[in-house]
C-alpha cells in the first residue's frame, strides 16, 4: 500500500535532495531508536513525506547531523535528529503497520502476518496512551474498510473514503497546535489517501485477478473475459479524470498551508512526484518484466 | 498577520508593477471560484480577502483609484443551481437543488435515491451532490451520464467541463513547474531499486548511493 508519495529527485536542488534524504534516514533511525531494529523495515516514502510536511509547519524542527548508521557502515549520512515531526511519523508508521498486520491475521489467518507482527506487539498501549484519538479513528476506519471488503463493495468512492479518513487522522498531528493548519493538513491527508487508495488498486489489478483478491476496480469494471491490457486501458480511461481532479483539490488545499520551510521539496512531491508516479503506473512500461 | 507587503510576498517598497503582478498571481490562486467545491473554501475566501485588503492598501499609497478583483463571478456560479431550477419542472428536483445549495448533501442524496425517473436532471444532481462530498468518481460518472442523456443542456455540460478543466488544470500547473515524464522503468532505476533492497538487508550494490 505504500511508497507512492515521493519527490522527482531529478528536479530537486542538491540541497533539497539532502534535506529530503535526511528526513528519510532520520525516520529510519528514529524507528530503530524509538522502537526496535526490525521496525526499520517498515520505513517508507509516504511516512517520510508526512514528517516533511509536518516539519515544514514547525519553526526549527530538528537539526541535520552527519552520522554513520549500521545499515550503511562505510559512509556517513545526513540524518535529521531531534525532530518532533520525525518522531511522530515513526509512531504513525508503527501504528499503521501494526494495524495492517493485525487485520491480515484476523481476515485471512495469515501466519506470515502473525510472524511479521512480532516486532510490533509491545507498543499498542504506548501508542494508545499517546494518541488516543488517532488510534481510535484509524482503527475504526480500517475496520469500516475491511467490512466493505467483506461485502465485496463495488463502491470505489466509499472504499477510498475510508482509507482517506485514515490518512486524514494521521495528518492531523497533535504536535501542530494551530487549529486552522491542522484542519488544512487533514484535508491534504484526505485527498492524498483517496489518491493512494485508487492508484494502489489500479496497480494491483493484475495480481488481484490471479489471486481473486478484493479490488473495487475489478468488481466495478472487470467483465471476466478481457485481457489484462484491455482492462487496464479501460479502467484508466474511467478513473483518470477523477484522479487528476483529486490532485487538483489536494494542491488547492496545500496552497492554504502556512509553510515555513522546505516548500520546494513539498511542491516537488505534490506537483511533480504524484503525477509522475501515477503516469508511470498508467503507462504500462513495466509489463515486459513479468 | 504580516504587513501588506508580506501578504503579497514582495519586498517593502516594491514598484506598482511588482505589486500588481504579485497581486494578480495570488488573486488567481486563491480566487473563490477555484474553491467552490473545496471543503476549505472558507479559508480560501479569508486569504482572498486578505490579499485584496493588502493590495488596496498598497495601491492607495501610490494612487487612489484601481479596483481589485471582485467576487461577482463567484456569485453567479453560486446561484447557478437555483437559476435554472424552474426548467426542471419537477417539485422534488427543485427541492433537491435547494438542499444541495444549503449543503445538506445527505438529505439530498436520500431524496435522489427515492426517485425512480433517472433522467438527465437526476444524474446531474446526483453528480453535483457526489462532487461536493468528495466522491469524485461517482460525481464524474453521473455528470457524464447527464451530458450523454441531454447533450444540449448547457448547465450539465458546464458542470462536466468544469471537472475536465480542473483535471487538466493540475497538469498545467505541474507542467509549468517543469514536469516531464521520467521513465521509471529504465535500467538505472532497476539498479537503484536493487541497491535499495540490498541496503535494506545491510549490503550495498552501488557504493555511491
Amino acid at each position: 500500500m505504500f511508497g507512492y508519495v515521493k519527490p522527482v529527485n531529478d528536479e530537486l536542488k542538491i540541497r533539497e535532495y539532502n534535506v529530503f534524504r535526511s528526513y528519510y534516514c532520520g525516520l529510519c533511525k528514529a524507528l530503530g531508536e524509538n522502537y526496535n531494529q526490525l521496525t526499520r523495515f517498515g520505513l517508507n516514502y509516504d511516512l517520510t513525506f508526512l514528517a516533511v510536511i509536518i516539519g515544514s509547519l514547525i519553526e526549527n524542527d530538528g537539526i541535520i547531523s552527519n552520522e554513520r548508521c549500521f545499515v550503511h557502515p562505510l559512509k556517513k549520512r545526513n540524518i535529521m535528529k531531534n525532530s518532533q515531526s520525525i518522531d511522530y511519523a515513526s509512531d504513525m508508521s508503527v501504528l499503521l503497520v501494526r494495524l495492517k498486520l493485525k487485520d491480515d491475521w484476523n481476515d485471512d489467518k495469515s501466519y506470515k502476518a502473525l510472524l511479521a507482527s512480532i516486532p510490533y506487539r509491545n507498543y499498542d498501549n504506548k501508542l494508545l496512551n499517546q494518541y488516543p484519538e488517532t488510534v481510535k479513528n484509524v482503527e475504526m476506519k480500517l475496520s469500516d474498510l475491511s467490512k466493505l471488503e467483506k461485502d465485496k463493495s463495488k463502491d470505489l468512492d466509499a472504499c477510498a473514503d475510508k482509507f482517506a479518513k485514515v490518512m486524514e487522522s494521521i495528518f492531523q498531528s497533535p504536535i501542530i497546535k494551530d487549529n486552522t493548519q491542522k484542519r488544512i493538513l487533514g484535508q491534504v491527508g484526505y485527498y492524498l489517501g483517496r489518491w493512494i487508495y485508487i492508484v494502489d488498486a489500479y496497480q494491483d489489478l493484475e495480481a488481484d485477478i490471479k489471486t481473486t483478491s478484493f479490488n473495487p476496480l475489478l468488481l466495478k469494471y472487470y467483465e471476466g473475459n478481457e485481457t489484462i491490457n484491455v482492462l487496464k486501458d479501460k479502467v484508466k480511461q474511467e478513473i483518470e479524470v477523477a484522479l487528476y481532479y483529486t490532485l487538483s483539490q489536494l494542491v488547492d488545499c496545500y496552497e492554504l498551508l502556512d509553510i515555513k520551510n522546505n516548500k520546494e521539496i513539498i511542491d516537488n512531491v505534490l506537483y511533480l512526484g504524484l503525477r509522475n508516479k501515477m503516469e508511470s503506473i498508467f503507462s504500462n512500461c513495466c509489463k515486459e518484466e513479468k | 498577520m504580516g504587513s501588506s507587503y508580506e501578504v503579497l510576498g514582495i519586498r517593502e517598497g516594491a514598484s506598482e508593477e511588482e505589486i500588481k503582478t504579485a497581486y494578480k498571481k495570488l488573486a488567481k490562486k486563491y480566487h473563490p471560484d477555484r474553491y467552490l467545491d473545496n471543503p476549505l473554501s472558507d479559508l480560501a475566501e479569508e486569504k482572498f480577502k486578505e490579499i485584496n485588503v493588502a493590495y488596496d492598501q498598497l495601491i492607495k499609497n501610490n494612487r487612489n483609484s484601481n479596483q481589485s478583483y471582485g467576487q461577482s463571478q463567484n456569485n453567479n456560479q453560486q446561484n447557478s443551481y437555483n437559476r435554472s431550477s424552474s426548467q426542471s419542472g419537477n417539485i422534488s428536483f427543485q427541492r433537491i437543488r435547494q438542499l444541495i445549495q444549503s449543503r445538506q448533501f445527505r438529505e439530498a442524496d436520500r431524496m435522489l435515491n427515492e426517485i425512480s425517473n433517472r433522467n438527465g436532471e437526476w444524474h446531474f444532481l446526483k453528480g453535483i451532490n457526489a462532487m461536493n462530498t468528495g466522491q469524485f468518481q461517482k460525481g464524474y460518472d453521473h455528470l457524464r451520464n447527464a451530458v450523454q442523456l441531454e447533450p444540449n443542456n448547457l448547465e450539465y455540460r458546464q458542470a462536466y467541463d468544469q471537472i475536465q478543466r480542473r483535471s487538466t488544470g493540475y497538469r498545467n500547473m505541474s507542467n509549468s513547474r517543469g514536469y516531464s515524464q521520467v521513465n521509471t522503468c529504465d535500467c538505472c532505476t532497476n539498479l537503484i531499486c536493487a541497491d535499495c533492497l540490498c541496503e535494506m538487508l545491510g549490503g550495498d550494490l552501488i557504493g555511491c548511493c
